[in-house]
């Protein structure tokens, strides 16, 4: 099998593909990573392509995937190159897999005068495979603007104020409507009463009109009768004096019931008053009760509006907070997809460059072959 | 809405023209009585001075009285007549100071009756205040208009 030339003649006789529009199209929104990862598969397929041609692969290498017959081939190519390299020792591994095929191969040869490969053309290879070395692209975190819920207009009391105000207002009014007709009442009872008993009769046999007792007296003695002895005299004088005293305690028992009738009505008065009051009082709290229990069944259907809204705004809060967390994950995974691709079509183009150079690399055994780590192999 | 005291006032107002009338009548009475019977001591007391020089006279026809009689009989007598006088003359002037009396009594019991149906009236018609005070509290959650007036 020929080991060198087909190899060169693959890399130089690259066919020109027209691409068709959509690919130019694509190819004006590629960034320069795309391009060179575009160019690495470009060069591999058609890479893959000419080994086919030329009969070294029946298939494609794909994505990693080396066939036998081209492991083989390395297998010579390396073998031959250990053969020309002064104090080699190949390890123990590759010793195992390659040593059957070795000494067949170096009796091999014979073809077209393979250029000679430079430690400078060797070393600015490697570094040019390093420059390519893929970099990993990362993903941009995608954070779309938090959802801003409808601020709701707080519940608003006014109303329930103002009436509560007004019913303040109504109620000092009428509370003093009552406590004034209290006083009113209070004033009049002590102002115009006047006990018409307390003074007694103003008739008594003291100022009975005609003779008083006296001078009554002074007839009978003046007339040689004893007044003090005179039982007709004296009977008459003690039964006016009897009659006065009775209707004097007459007027008394008058005046002490007239006392009781006032000590009455100024107690109903002033009972009535507190009454009315109290009972003001009470229906000025029904009227806050009526509006605190209207005031409360407002705020509770404003609260449960609010409670609905603040729920529609963390359903719309948690949707797009999952959409977010979506978009990312897709375009995360996508970007490692992307990566791993990179990646492993630069470890292809770098095994598929080396692979090329060998047939000018064992042409030349001073040569240092570029470690794993400067290919960015490692 | 507002309580109506104007027939309360109404009222009060009755209640002291009647006592007035009754009050005027009560006086009239009472003066028309006072003078009756200071006619009727008036009257009385003529009579009895008319009266005593001739009873006196007759006790000297009988040689009861004179040159320093007096004798017991007489005195007796006298006693007697003038103990009925002073009798009948009191209780002449006990009726007249009764009847006096039971006019004072009637009017004061009209001061009285004034008082109280005043009172009672006035009674009502606070508590008419204070009920209709009440009333408007207790409806002006229903009125709409929280803050009227009475």
């Amino acid at each position: 099998m020929p080991t060198g030339s087909p190899i060169g003649q693959g890399y130089s006789t690259l066919p020109v593909r027209r691409t068709p529009a959509s690919t130019r199209l694509q190819a004006l929104n590629e960034t320069p990573d795309d391009r060179a990862e575009a160019a690495a598969r470009q060069r591999i397929a058609a890479q893959n392509a000419n080994d086919v041609a030329m009969g070294y692969a029946p298939t494609p290498i794909n994505s990693g995937s080396i066939l036998a017959n081209r492991l083989l081939n390395i297998g010579n190519i390396t073998s031959n190159m250990q053969a020309q390299t002064p104090g080699y020792t190949p390890p123990p591994q590759q010793r195992s897999t390659v040593t059957g095929t070795s000494g067949a191969r170096r009796g091999g040869g014979g073809g077209a005068a393979v250029p000679k490969f430079t430690q400078a053309q060797l070393d600015w290879a490697a570094q040019l495979m390093q420059g390519a070395r893929p970099n990993a692209l990362s993903a941009n975190t995608l954070d779309l603007p938090d959802y801003q819920g409808m601020a709701m207009r707080a519940f608003d009391p006014t109303m329930w104020n103002t009436a509560r105000t007004a019913l303040g207002e109504g109620y000092n009014q009428d509370i003093g409507t009552a406590q004034g007709a209290t006083s009113n009442m209070l004033n009049f009872l002590n102002t115009n009463y006047r006990n018409p008993f307390t003074a007694g009769p103003q008739a008594t046999m003291a100022n009975a009109p005609g003779m008083d007792a006296q001078a009554m007296g002074r007839l009978l003695q003046g007339q040689g009768v004893n007044a003090y002895e005179n039982p007709q005299y004296q009977q008459t004088l003690n039964e006016g004096r009897a009659a006065d005293t009775g209707l004097s305690s007459l007027f008394a028992a008058l005046g002490g019931n007239e006392e009781i009738m006032q000590r009455n009505r100024l107690a109903n008065a002033q009972q009535y008053g507190t009454q009315a009051t109290d009972a003001i009082t009470a229906a000025r709290r029904a009227g806050d009760l009526g509006l605190n229990l209207g005031q409360g069944q407002a705020q509770s259907a404003w609260q449960q509006a609010a409670d609905q809204r603040a729920y529609q705004d963390y359903q719309m809060q948690q949707q797009i907070a999952q959409q977010e967390a979506q978009a990312n994950w897709e375009r995360q995974n996508q970007i490692q997809d992307v990566n791993s691709t990179n990646t492993n079509s630069y470890n292809n183009s770098v095994l598929s460059a080396l692979l090329g150079m060998l047939p000018q690399l064992q042409t030349n055994p001073n040569l240092s072959l570029p470690t794993l780590q400067s290919l960015g192999l490692a | 809405m507002a309580a109506d005291i104007a027939g309360y006032n109404q009222q009060a107002n009755d209640v002291q023209y009647r006592y007035n009338t009754d009050k005027a009548m009560n006086a009239y009475g009472r003066f028309l009585s006072q003078q009756r019977g200071q006619r009727g001591l008036s009257d009385m007391s003529t009579q009895f001075g008319r009266n005593l020089p001739n009873y006196r006279a007759s006790f000297g026809q009988r040689g009861l009285l004179g040159g320093g009689i007096r004798s017991g009989a007489m005195q007796r007598s006298m006693a007697n007549y003038l103990g009925d006088y002073a009798r009948d003359y009191g209780r002449a002037q006990q009726d007249v100071t009764q009847e006096a009396q039971n006019y004072d009594l009637q009017s004061s019991q009209l001061d009285a009756y004034l008082n109280n149906s005043l009172a009672t009236i006035e009674q009502q018609k606070q508590a008419d205040i204070a009920n209709a005070a009440l009333a408007i509290e207790a409806l002006r959650p229903y009125l709409g208009s929280l803050g009227g007036t009475l």
